[in-house]
């Protein structure tokens, strides 16, 4: 046979034995049983269950002699496994292999042995062996039933293998558990840690409301502590008052709307009172949380702005100031100019007069440009007054018009209109959406060489009335179109041609859209000229009961 | 006694004051100017008669636009007398209040020239377009 074959086959033969686990295990009843029966039934002083390990035999049973290991190579075993079937040696006296054995020398003094294989996964580990002082043979029956006999043997090595497979798994289930066990609590302690340490209060319900979980922000900022909260309903435990300290009905907290309606709610639009009846403002939210479908409650996150509402305050207050104090000398150097120019100071010549109408529409720029800069700052501080009325676009658009006829006809455009005739009155605000018109007419006239055409087009398309704004001009350069729409942009081809322009227009007239619940866009090619949509639902604006408004 | 447009500016702001008044000089009208109500108020007690319409800046050093129409309004001697608001800030809220006190006109400063100015005080005060 190959050797290497032969290494291989021991290596399967091994791996079998070592599934047992039966090596160097104590003794056990079930198998000296066995043997104790084949003395019996075969009427041999000694039996025995040995298994072949690498470079020894290791017994797990033997009758009537004490002997728990022998090298492999002087064993019986060797033979039988090397044999195959059942070997009988009838006395070991006339084999010259086993004249000399030890165990035929001395010791039990074996003549007669007879083994058989006992297999395991189809690999020959072991051997059960009768052994006899005297040689003698056997019958035809006896050997029948010295196979099956065996047999068992391999019942009783497969409850080891079974049983220990059976451990092995629990072990390994168990131990899986447990380390599984410990990353959680591992984790659940970092969670704790940080959401107990975060800044933001955080509070746990269950899906009645009912508090079950609040951090140590909680406690700082409302004063309440978690054993006061525990277990309450959070809308009459943590009190919540609007800006005019009226009591927010439950239906309308946010808390109450993520449960029900199933969705995340963020809100800084409310107060909490504190234990000691103060109140301060806080941004929140509130966020239902949901397995299998199913709420199972909800989680609020919440913390303290009354600084930011402070930062908003200044801001407010310093656009007023700025207002005011920038307008002032402005309108000073407006009428001080005019007063000037028309001659009310003594009469000016051509030359001094170009250079003050200079002066003066530098003024004008300024003044459009504090107005612009107020108008965003009012934008963005979110406090904008959105008051919808039914407004008839149409007329809208001509009164637009007719404020920049001149500018029209200063440059000799031509003026399409063109306005669906059954458009329904729409409620929007007008005063901002005239807003919207005028920027982009005025763009349209001023970006675009003289003699060209501005279209206005309004259609209904579906739940939107859809405003379209064209002009043959300038265009918008392909590599610069995302930035149209970006705060202080103004794109490279216009600059050169038209000087004045803050590069604010697009950025309000888009804000102004949105807050107004429409869409905008546009395409352009340059050279040929632009074209503006915009959209504004029919089902109109949503009013927002704000504090400023433009253009003031 | 003559038949130009007598024109009670009140306004705080000193600079202004002067443009407003050369202004309205030159344009044949009769500017009276104060930089306060109280002022104001000294000027409607004392001067012979009433002017035509007051020129009125929101903001003022000793009070504010709402509280001077207040008291304008209260004494019916004054109460007829059309006022003209031309301030630095027109908030939603302050503009529908002065024109619900019976303020006629309420313009922000920067945006009108003072000869559109003038023009509006014209129309109102004469009850028909110039």
């Amino acid at each position: 046979m190959d050797p290497a074959q032969t290494l291989v086959n021991e290596e399967k033969r091994l791996s079998s034995l070592y599934s047992l686990k039966i090596l160097d295990t104590p003794n056990e009843e079930r198998f000296d049983r066995i043997t104790f029966l084949a003395i019996r039934i075969f009427g041999t002083p000694y039996a025995g269950i040995g298994f072949i390990d690498k470079s020894r035999v290791w017994f797990k049973s033997m009758q009537h002699f004490d002997l728990k290991e022998i090298s492999r190579d002087k064993s019986f075993e060797k033979h039988v496994i090397e044999n195959g079937e059942v070997f009988i040696l009838e006395d070991a006296h006339d084999n010259p292999m086993f004249q000399n054995n030890p165990l035929v020398l001395g010791g039990p003094k074996f003549r007669f042995y007879a083994g058989v294989p006992l297999v395991m996964n189809a690999e020959k580990v072991g051997v059960l062996f009768i052994a006899d002082r005297f040689p003698r043979k056997l019958t035809g029956v006896e050997s029948v039933t010295f196979k099956d006999v065996s047999a068992w043997v391999e019942v009783e090595m497969l409850k080891n293998v079974v049983n220990y497979q059976n451990t092995q798994t629990l072990t390994e289930i168990q131990e899986q558990l447990t380390t599984r066990n410990r990353q959680l609590e591992e984790e659940k302690a970092k969670h704790d840690a940080m959401i107990e340490n975060i800044g933001e209060g955080v509070i746990g319900i269950n899906d009645k409301g009912e508090i079950i979980f609040t951090n140590k922000s909680v406690e700082n900022m409302t004063g309440f502590s978690q054993s006061e909260l525990m277990g309450k309903p959070i809308w009459t435990s943590l009190k919540m008052v609007d800006k005019f300290d009226k009591e927010v009905e439950v239906n309308e907290t946010p808390v109450r709307n993520a449960l029900y309606l199933n969705k995340k709610i963020a809100t800084s639009d409310y107060f909490y009172v504190r234990r000691d009846n103060t109140k301060f403002p806080v941004a929140m939210t509130a966020t239902p949380i949901v397995v299998f479908e199913q709420v199972l409650g909800g989680a609020v996150v919440f913390r303290d702005i009354t600084k930011e509402k402070e930062v908003d305050r200044m801001k407010t207050e310093f656009i007023s100031l700025a207002s005011h104090q920038l307008r002032t000398p402005l309108s000073a150097m407006k009428w001080f100019c005019e007063i000037i120019l028309d001659g009310d100071v003594g009469s000016i010549n051509e030359e001094q007069k170009e250079v003050l109408n200079n002066i003066y529409h530098s003024n004008e720029r300024m003044i459009s440009l504090v107005n612009t800069l107020l108008n965003i700052s009012r934008i963005e501080s979110g406090r904008l007054i959105i008051d919808p009325e039914p407004t008839d676009l149409k007329k809208l658009i001509n009164e637009v018009i007719l404020e920049l006829r001149p500018r029209l006809d200063k440059k000799k455009h031509h003026l399409a209109i063109s306005v669906h005739e059954n458009l329904p009155a729409i409620n929007i605000d007008p005063k901002l959406v005239r807003h919207v018109y005028m920027n982009l007419l005025t763009n349209a006239i001023k970006y675009t060489p003289e003699g060209g055409e501005v279209v206005v087009m309004v259609s209904r398309s579906g739940r939107e009335i859809v405003s379209q704004i064209s002009d043959s001009g300038y265009g918008i350069p392909k590599n610069q179109a995302e930035q149209v729409f970006k705060k202080f942009f103004r794109a490279e081809n216009i600059v050169k041609v038209e000087t004045e322009g803050t590069g604010l227009g697009l950025y309000l007239t888009k804000t102004i859209v949105e807050s107004s619940g429409g869409r905008i866009w546009f395409e352009s090619s340059e050279g040929k000229g632009t074209t503006f949509w915009f959209t504004l639902p029919i089902s109109g604006s949503v009013e927002k009961k704000g504090e400023v408004s433009l253009d003031t | 006694m003559n038949d130009k447009i007598k024109v009670l500016v009140i306004e705080d702001e000193e600079l202004l004051l002067e443009a407003i008044a050369r202004k309205l000089s030159n344009d044949g009208l009769e500017p009276i100017t104060c930089t306060g109500a109280s002022q104001a108020f000294d000027y409607l007690k004392s001067l012979p008669e009433t002017p035509d319409v007051i020129w009125l800046d929101y903001y003022l050093k000793d009070t504010n636009g709402l509280e001077f129409m207040k008291l304008l309004m209260k004494d019916p001697r004054w109460s007829q007398i059309p006022v003209v608001v031309v301030s630095n800030s027109a908030s939603e809220e302050k503009r529908k209040a002065m024109l619900a006190l019976g303020v006629k006109k309420y313009l922000l400063k920067a945006e009108y020239r003072l000869e559109e100015i003038i023009k509006i005080i014209k129309e109102i005060v004469t009850g028909k377009k110039v």
